[in-house]
């Protein structure tokens, strides 16, 4: 597709974006909402869900986010991208939930980790694994990233945010987000030698 | 460079955020050391793989849980009580409030005074310049508004809205010591003319008025014959 094709699109697509969040805004109207929520469902929960690694609570985590994108639409000033503004409600709720139910949260992801793993490395991991296995491969990898380095990670590599939205998404400054960055990605490099010698090891 | 140095530069290698010196001295080291080349590669993989995933599916039942919520917040507050109200429920609620209503008028009727001189309590107040259409009205309430006649004569409940026997608390009709009370709150009005009057029928009857303090006095004084005043009485159940 060429670039300017590209832009065509993307230009009806920010119209069509900003067309749908002024009726919401004036009218509260639930279908022109829902539109908008098909937009960024997927992505959204992505994140949500590589964070918690728990479908049920990232589930509930993305319902209460587009709730309270509902509910505060009015609020929103077209300073930054709606769906930058929707992801920070998204990280605010994530590391809420960690920070109160944190204990629970990663007893309930381990749990699942012993039920999909198995599943998941079916031969090497990098090579062979498609689609929903390749999903679940990069979720449990991420999922044992340490907490407070996670995030940052998953706006970094996965989402493609810049150090400085990253630091306005989870309000830490730009150093911090460095470090957890830094971090984060170690932890994640020892976790792919891991997983590789566990593969080589049970031969799956 | 040694090998140390280079694990926490990774990152910034990655991002290509180093200074073109220190880049340099890192891609040197990477092509020399064959262990920092594996864990680089290693770095660098799993950081492009984790890069490719797509994007999660989102269960079916997303969309049925968020219009629910969207619900609950869009309709009104009513509607969240709705499965409470059955006939049974309503019904229930309805006898307890007739029920409740019986009690408290039993209540209202069977509380006593005793009408001791010295130890009644009495605290008036007023608001200067009230004004009422007709002088020397006496308003009574307990919660709801009675209307009283007023004669110099004595204070007198008015029966007609008040559905109570008529009460006399006058001079001359010399009550006996122990009174029923109607209500608890008084508030009178009255004529600044007929105010020493009142006073020295409430005195008689044993009423100790505290007196009005200074700010209240000046008031007073500016005050005209035809003006208002309002005074508030309140007497315990136990008439202390």
């Amino acid at each position: 597709m060429s670039d300017i094709a590209q832009r065509v699109i993307e230009e009806v697509s920010r119209n069509y974006e900003n067309e749908l969040i002024k009726k919401v805004q004036k009218t509260r109207d639930k279908e022109a909402f829902y539109h908008l929520v098909r937009l960024y469902d997927a992505r959204i929960y992505s994140v949500v869900y590589r964070f918690l690694h728990n479908r049920e609570d990232a589930l509930e985590i993305v319902q209460d986010v587009f709730l309270q994108a509902f509910r505060k639409i009015k609020q929103y000033r077209w300073e930054s991208p709606f769906y930058f503004w929707i992801q920070r409600i998204a990280v605010n709720y994530s590391i809420n939930c960690i920070k109160k139910y944190g204990k629970d949260v990663l007893n309930r992801a381990e749990e699942c980790d012993k039920v999909q793993s198995a599943s998941a490395f079916v031969s090497s991991p990098e090579q062979t694994l498609e689609g929903e296995e390749k999903k679940k491969f990069v979720a449990d990898a991420i999922a044992r990233i340490s907490v407070p380095y996670r995030m940052a990670v998953i706006l970094k590599d996965i989402e493609g945010f810049s150090y400085e939205e990253i630091a306005a998404l989870t309000k830490t400054g730009m150093g911090t987000v460095k470090s957890r960055i830094n971090r984060g990605r170690e932890e994640l490099k020892e976790i792919f030698i891991a997983m590789k010698e566990e593969v080589r090891e049970y031969g799956m | 460079m040694e090998c140390k140095e280079l694990t926490g530069l990774f990152s910034d290698y990655y991002d290509n955020t180093l200074s073109v010196f220190k880049r340099e001295t890192v891609a040197k080291h990477l092509l020399s050391c064959k262990k920092c080349n594996l864990r680089y590669k290693t770095f660098y993989e799993a950081l492009a793989y984790i890069k490719q995933v797509p994007d999660e599916q989102l269960p079916e039942e997303f969309y049925t849980g968020l219009d629910r919520k969207l619900d609950e917040t869009v309709s009104p507050f009513y509607i969240k009580f709705q499965s409470y109200l059955t006939m049974r429920n309503a019904s229930v609620g309805v006898l307890g409030l007739v029920f409740g209503l019986i009690f408290g008028v039993y209540m209202s009727n069977s509380s006593t005074l005793k009408a001791v001189p010295s130890g009644a309590a009495l605290q008036t107040s007023f608001a200067a310049k009230e004004k009422e259409k007709s002088p020397g009205r006496i308003i009574m309430r307990t919660g709801n508004v009675y209307k009283a006649g007023y004669g110099l004569d004595g204070l007198v409940n008015r029966p007609d809205s008040t559905g109570f026997e008529f009460m006399n608390m006058g001079l001359e009709s010399k009550q006996e010591p122990l009174i029923r009370v109607l209500h608890k709150k008084y508030i009178i009005t009255v004529n600044v003319s007929q105010y020493e009057n009142l006073i020295k029928q409430l005195n008689t009857l044993g009423y100790v008025l505290k007196l009005p303090d200074k700010k209240e006095l000046i008031d007073f004084k500016k005050l005209k014959p035809t003006d208002q005043i309002k005074l508030e009485l309140d007497i315990s159940e136990d008439g202390k």
